[in-house]
């Protein structure tokens, strides 16, 4: 019995602990932990309720653009503004919302995921006129791999063709994230950190400029999407197929949905949604959203026994770090008692399984590509697949959105602050389902929590024991290696772990001799 | 760029100026899409990047500073720009910039408010792969920028030692007390680079 520490986070002080134990190669337990203290939401009490969506936004540097969009149907909500808000309020938080996973998928699987994937150093063999990949052949001659490396070695399947073809993509998806992000901010003002989206609608105006602006860069990404990422996330998956058996984790997906399609129901687990609402699991059957299921478990987290088993809405954060028998900051929360994974897949099982045409289409194309069932989506591939098949689906809806602004017209309401109210904001950022819960008192906010994706996925056991979703994809993985576990990282990985959040201390190490302290 | 006009943070609380309730509406606003570069003509040479969390005390000293300079600067040829974690700024960075000056805090484990200035050269640059987008640090965006043929022509940080990151949004007053100093530091340095450029033309 051997005990490895997958903790490649070493540089920024390893935020996200994955510790395994194996036996004769095979996990036998696992143990995700958080290393650190989310009390965020302290922040905002006592404070103006319309400051949360500026505060939340700072949480997450790769999320601000879902925080913000949680946070105000949050606010509208409270504000009985949910079913008020102008059609081009709510078009443009699509757009802005839609930009952002666009860019943050791409980023996912070339900048993240890819390069467990593709061997970057085949690129050192590279005799050709391309740019990007001459550019990557001189890092590799100087020993500077920079973001490639170090990797982990020993399971490279792809052609050299193939991985050099990839390597040159990787360089071509970082001018794509850039579009994607350039397009956010035609409507959003600014990235990171968007200024347009609030409660009552969005700031932005809509010209006719912004309406072609957008679209240039849409056009372009949507080709992105459909030469270059959507083929080469295939590519890897007929190589890697084994892929589609691994990393298969608890079975049950949650989704919160997201894209108002509609604006006139303030129920936002009823509204009509481009990717929908809902629960499923391995056999196929779903089930409707019902928020009231959530709750949040500590038993195992360094928080108080007494905020065990809370509804998010009377959620409370009282740490108590080195509590025996608890390894993580992370609660655990459970849906009507069981575990669920969310992310895009979710959102994908859900509408595919709702029978929604052009979903049910994308999804049954790569199934039969690879003659698989369904519940092969719950793998590592499947989480890759519905990433990718997500951006196209929401990239190919956007258009249509552009069309339906009305230049000229309001995009905002406004409101008056309630005295007291509770608000609930739901939607499924770029890394699974997000909620936000308010209490407001006097005009301030009394108390504010957040249950983030990764708190879904990479939490610890609950009061019952049950392992959170990264544990039980990791628990029973064969391990080939045990100095090189490439398909830990694989699993993990692709589940698009976002806990490292908030820090970002340079921290020189090594060669400090050119430092020169100022003062 | 209309995007770095906007560094400051809009906020209701106390100690910031309250905005109007209702957003601006007026056609006459500047259109932040047709002020976005797609090519490298008429750029900004100088970029200075704050980088920090503005809810981690001390962490977000990078941000506290990008917006005191922001009412300060009014050089056309400098962008200011409030990062906040937002990891990856390649996209933020205008391709032409000539210097890139990185403002965050830097753990070195000197005094608390030691100032530090360095190139970018003196940062250690072995990183872990990135699991997580997070980890995709300061260095590796530089790197990123370099594939693509686009990074500063030179970039220095000026660091800052923190005393404290812990929840809360104000500073240490170790750190607090050297933000003029640090601010006469980066306007030095845009003023040493206006006078480099000169000279070269």
């Amino acid at each position: 019995m051997s005990k490895l520490i997958v903790d490649p986070v070493t540089r920024i002080e390893g935020h996200l602990k994955i510790e395994v134990i194996t036996e004769n190669g095979v996990v036998k337990d696992a143990h995700s932990s958080g290393m650190m203290f989310r009390g965020i939401e302290l922040i905002l009490r006592g404070r103006d309720p319309r400051d949360a969506q500026r505060y939340v936004q700072r949480i997450c540097g790769v999320c601000p653009t879902s925080h913000s969009i949680a946070a105000t149907l949050n606010l509208d909500s409270a504000f009985g503004l949910a079913d008020k808000i102008p059609d081009n309020g709510r078009i443009i938080r699509n757009l802005i919302l839609g930009a952002a996973h666009i860019a943050d998928h791409i980023l996912h699987f070339y900048h993240l995921a890819a390069l467990d994937y593709v061997d970057v150093t085949k690129v050192a063999g590279y005799n050709g006129n391309d740019p990007g990949l001459n550019s990557v052949k001189e890092f590799i001659k100087r020993g500077e791999l920079g973001p490639f490396v170090p990797r982990y070695e020993g399971d490279y399947r792809l052609s050299d063709q193939i991985n050099i073809e990839t390597t040159a993509h990787y360089v071509k998806a970082l001018e794509m994230r850039r579009k994607g992000q350039e397009m956010l901010t035609i409507f959003g003002g600014k990235m990171p950190h968007n200024m347009a989206v609030v409660p009552g609608g969005v700031t932005s105006t809509v010209t006719v400029d912004k309406i072609a602006s957008f679209l240039w860069r849409l056009n372009e990404l949507r080709d992105f999407i459909d030469s270059v990422y959507i083929p080469d996330v295939l590519a890897v998956a007929e190589v890697y197929s084994d892929y589609f058996e691994i990393g298969t984790g608890c079975g049950n997906l949650l989704s919160y949905g997201l894209w108002d399609l509609e604006g006139g129901n303030p129920d936002y687990t009823k509204r009509k949604r481009l990717v929908k609402q809902g629960t499923i699991s391995t056999d196929l059957k779903t089930g409707t959203l019902d928020p009231n299921k959530i709750l949040e478990y500590v038993k195992h987290s360094w928080y108080d026994d007494s905020s065990t088993g809370k509804h998010p809405s009377k959620g409370m954060t009282e740490p108590e770090y080195g509590k025996k028998g608890a390894y993580s900051w992370s609660k655990a929360p459970r849906y009507d008692g069981k575990v669920y994974e969310v992310g895009p897949l979710a959102g994908m099982a859900v509408t595919y399984a709702s029978g929604e045409p052009t979903v049910k289409n994308l999804i049954d194309s790569v199934l039969s590509r690879f003659k698989a069932s369904p519940k092969a989506l719950f793998s590592v591939l499947g989480r890759h697949a519905a990433r990718a098949l997500i951006t196209k689906y929401v990239a190919d809806s956007m258009p249509g959105w552009l069309l339906q602004l009305k230049p000229g017209e309001p995009a905002y309401i406004d409101y008056e602050l309630p005295n007291e109210a509770m608000g609930m904001g739901l939607v499924d950022g770029a890394r699974g389902a997000l909620g936000h819960w308010i209490e407001i008192k006097d005009k301030k906010i009394a108390n504010y929590q957040c249950v983030v994706p990764s708190t879904w996925n990479l939490c610890p056991r609950d009061d019952k024991g049950q392992p959170g979703p990264v544990e039980q994809a990791l628990i029973g993985t064969k391990i080939k290696d045990e100095n090189n576990p490439f398909e830990l990282g694989r699993i993990v990985r692709s589940f698009d772990p976002c806990l490292a959040c908030a820090i970002h201390v340079i921290t020189p190490k090594g060669r400090t001799l050119g430092i020169h302290k100022v003062c | 760029m209309e995007y770095t006009k906007s560094a400051k943070t809009i906020c209701h609380s106390e100690g910031a100026k309250r905005p109007k309730t209702r957003p601006e509406r007026s056609e006459g606003t500047r259109d932040p899409s047709l002020l976005l570069r797609v090519t490298s003509e008429g750029s900004s040479k100088i970029t200075v990047l704050g980088i920090g969390n503005l809810l981690l005390k001390d962490e977000g000293v990078g941000v506290h500073l990008v917006q005191k300079l922001a009412s300060i600067v009014s050089d056309a040829n400098v962008n200011i720009i409030d990062a906040g974690t937002y990891p990856d700024f390649l996209s933020l960075v205008d391709d032409s910039t000539d210097k890139l000056i990185i403002i965050d805090a830097v753990k070195t484990g000197d005094k608390p408010g030691t100032i530090y200035r360095f190139s970018f050269d003196d940062v250690d640059l072995d990183s872990a792969p990135p699991i997580s987008l997070h980890d995709i640090g300061v260095s590796d965006s530089l790197k990123m920028t370099a594939l693509l043929n686009r990074q500063p022509k030179s970039t220095v940080v000026i660091g800052i030692e923190p005393k404290t990151i812990d929840f809360g949004l104000e500073l240490s007053p170790e750190v607090e007390g050297k933000l003029s100093e640090i601010v006469k530091l980066v306007l030095q340095e845009i003023e040493e680079t206006n006078r480099a450029m000169e000279v070269n033309k």
